[in-house]
């Protein structure tokens, strides 16, 4: 070995070191990560295939009154949308409840409820849906009974991942956050609910998930939605509607994570996203 | 009046740094029980803290030194006993007040993850309602005296930043409203050693301007050494066993424990608080032209510079002048004499 060669490499890792001289090193210039990515165009593209496709298909076969009066664009159209209104208030509905239930558990002075509200939220989602709406059902319908049956079945998603997004936060911060001079209130709010976000939000999208799963079964309680289709179909035993509204459900929901995905990215804080 | 000292940073804060110096902290028989514990985690603790002095709790973990720096910022709520600062009793204050006047680093440094480094330090001007301009131009203040370029480093986020520049951040958020009283816990515990070394020297040197009172606690003896004013060795329930300057401590331990503490080569790193004027200089042999000292500098650099080189003697020069010169034999000297002195 002569000096040369051992020379050279030695000035190349001496030029790259340094850049940040004197400040402990290891720094990375900020980065943006934008909230829409092209991979999120990926799904919407799959999810329009697949509803042509179907369109193909359906208008391929021949179908009888009954089929085509079921599968008829405008009512479909407005049984999504009802579909949809539904699954967004169940799923509204249980954030708003569910956070707040989920704060309320992690704070020192209200700790001692979090067995009892644990255990209710299980409650509500261990009962199996169905039973729970025949039993309402017996004296209750409509878009309210669903409502309020389907928001206790999707709670447990939504207070879990708010026990546990609140409970992820670094004690360290905390400590810091408090020993600064800021008030309870202030550590909550500022500090804590922002670095919860991104776990909130995967509850919340999974309870509109559920939701939007559930609310076929709502059709039982006159509750409206696709669900009216999807039984009216398998009732009268019409195999290509009962496919087609089936697919179109599938569709809706998978779409509707999607949406909620890029959501719950753009109310993620920067820093941490 | 002292209400008027305590309150200074949070109506008037500075536009240097440094602007507020520290003020006097007593502990009067502090104590922390816990509940279901028959031993109090800190034991009628009694400590009277200088103004502008850096005070560094030492012992071993368990021993409650963390508990009792908490304590003054009310972290932690004392069972028992009276904590001044200025001569007013803090129990006067609700804590947010209290923790406003109060600096507070972490070894776990605590910045916020999705705040801005600007936000990061702002913090605490912000909640006492300074105006944007004012805490904009103190952020860029702060950030500079501990060594970050505000326009590189003001927008980024915590998690883009090493840990040692993460703690300098945590050290200027802490000295952004310009407290009096500034409370460290193992503040560069978490770096690694070379970054842990120069942030302990850019902060003696920063604290000579500023002159808080800072109550810094480390288990690391040598820290304590580097950076303390003075030196609380405690033990279990936070009972002080010594407190005084590094260098009588390490001079005269009080104790096995003590000495235990300070551990291997007590007599070497005595050597750091010995400057070279303070010995009687050899004339200058001239030997050795290239190796010199200051008479500013330390005894240990002067030794380490001649066991270095293998000379025995080293030319003292100052501002270009030959000062004469000082040999191993005259240092050795030093340490001996001192050492029979103790004994």
């Amino acid at each position: 070995m002569t000096a040369e060669t051992t020379e050279r490499p030695r000035a190349e890792v001496e030029e790259e070191v340094d850049v940040y001289e004197g400040t402990g090193g290891g720094a990375r210039p900020a980065a943006r990560t934008p909230v829409i990515t092209r991979r999120d165009a990926v799904l919407p593209v799959l999810l329009v295939l697949v509803l042509v496709a179907l369109y193909f298909y359906v208008q391929s076969r021949t179908l009888d009154d009954l089929t085509s009066n079921i599968l008829d664009t405008g009512t479909i159209v407005s049984a999504t949308v009802e579909h949809v209104y539904i699954s967004f208030t169940i799923a509204v509905l249980v954030v708003l409840i569910a956070v707040p239930l989920g704060v309320l558990v992690t704070r020192p002075r209200t700790r001692w409820a979090a067995p009892v509200v644990l255990a209710l939220a299980n409650f509500g989602q261990a009962a199996p849906s169905l039973g729970l709406l025949a039993l309402v059902g017996i004296y209750y319908t409509g878009f309210w009974a669903v409502v309020f049956i389907l928001t206790a079945y999707s709670m447990l998603a939504v207070l879990r991942n708010t026990i546990a997004g609140l409970q992820q936060v670094n004690p360290g911060v905390l400590d810091a956050a408090k020993g600064m001079g800021m008030s309870p209130a202030a550590v909550l709010l500022r500090v804590e609910l922002p670095l919860a976000v991104p776990i909130i939000g995967a509850g919340a999208r999974t309870a509109l998930i559920l939701a939007v799963a559930t609310v076929p079964l709502g059709a039982f309680l006159n509750a409206g939605g696709l669900g009216q289709q999807l039984i009216a179909s398998i009732k009268t035993d019409r195999a290509v509607a009962t496919l087609a509204i089936a697919v179109i459900i599938a569709c809706l929901a998978l779409f509707l994570d999607w949406l909620a995905g890029i959501l719950q990215r753009w109310a993620t804080p920067r820093g941490v996203r | 009046m002292s209400e008027q000292t305590l309150d200074k940073p949070a109506t008037e804060g500075g536009t240097s740094p440094g602007s507020t110096h520290g003020v006097p902290i007593s502990l009067k028989k502090l104590t922390k029980r816990y509940p279901g514990t028959d031993k109090a985690a800190v034991d009628a603790v009694d400590m009277e803290i200088p103004a502008g002095e850096i005070v560094v709790f030492v012992g071993p973990s368990g021993c409650g030194k963390t508990t009792t720096m908490r304590m003054i910022n009310r972290m932690i709520a004392p069972s028992d006993g009276v904590i001044e600062i200025d001569g007013e009793d803090v129990a006067s204050l609700n804590d947010t007040t209290l923790r406003r006047r109060i600096g507070y680093v972490i070894q776990q440094i605590g910045l916020i993850p999705h705040l801005t480094i600007a936000s990061n330090v702002a913090m605490v001007p912000k909640l006492l309602g300074w105006d944007k301009k004012r805490i904009a131009a103190r952020v860029d203040e702060m950030l500079t005296v501990v060594g970050l370029d505000p326009e590189q480093y003001r927008d980024r986020y915590p998690r883009q930043l090493s840990g040692g520049q993460q703690q300098r951040v945590g050290v200027a958020r802490a000295l952004a409203a310009d407290p009096p009283i500034m409370l460290m816990d193992e503040p560069f515990g978490a770096v690694d050693p070379i970054t842990r070394g120069r942030l302990q020297e850019e902060f003696r040197n920063l604290q000579q301007t500023l002159k808080k009172t800072i109550v810094f606690v480390t288990h690391d003896f040598d820290e304590a050494l580097r950076l303390g004013d003075r030196i609380a060795v405690l033990r279990e329930g936070s009972q002080i066993v010594q407190y005084d300057t590094p260098e009588n401590i390490l001079a005269a331990p009080a104790d096995d424990f003590v000495s235990g503490f300070i551990g291997e080569g007590a007599a070497l790193k005595r050597l750091y608080f010995e400057p070279v004027s303070s010995l009687q200089l050899e004339p200058d042999t001239g030997s050795e032209a290239d190796l010199s000292v200051s008479p500013s500098d330390n005894l240990h650099q002067a030794l380490d510079l001649m066991v270095g080189k293998g000379v025995s003697s080293v030319a003292v020069v100052e501002a270009g002048q030959s000062r004469g010169s000082i040999s191993v034999q005259s240092i050795l000297a030093r340490v001996g004499r001192s050492d029979g002195a103790r004994s």
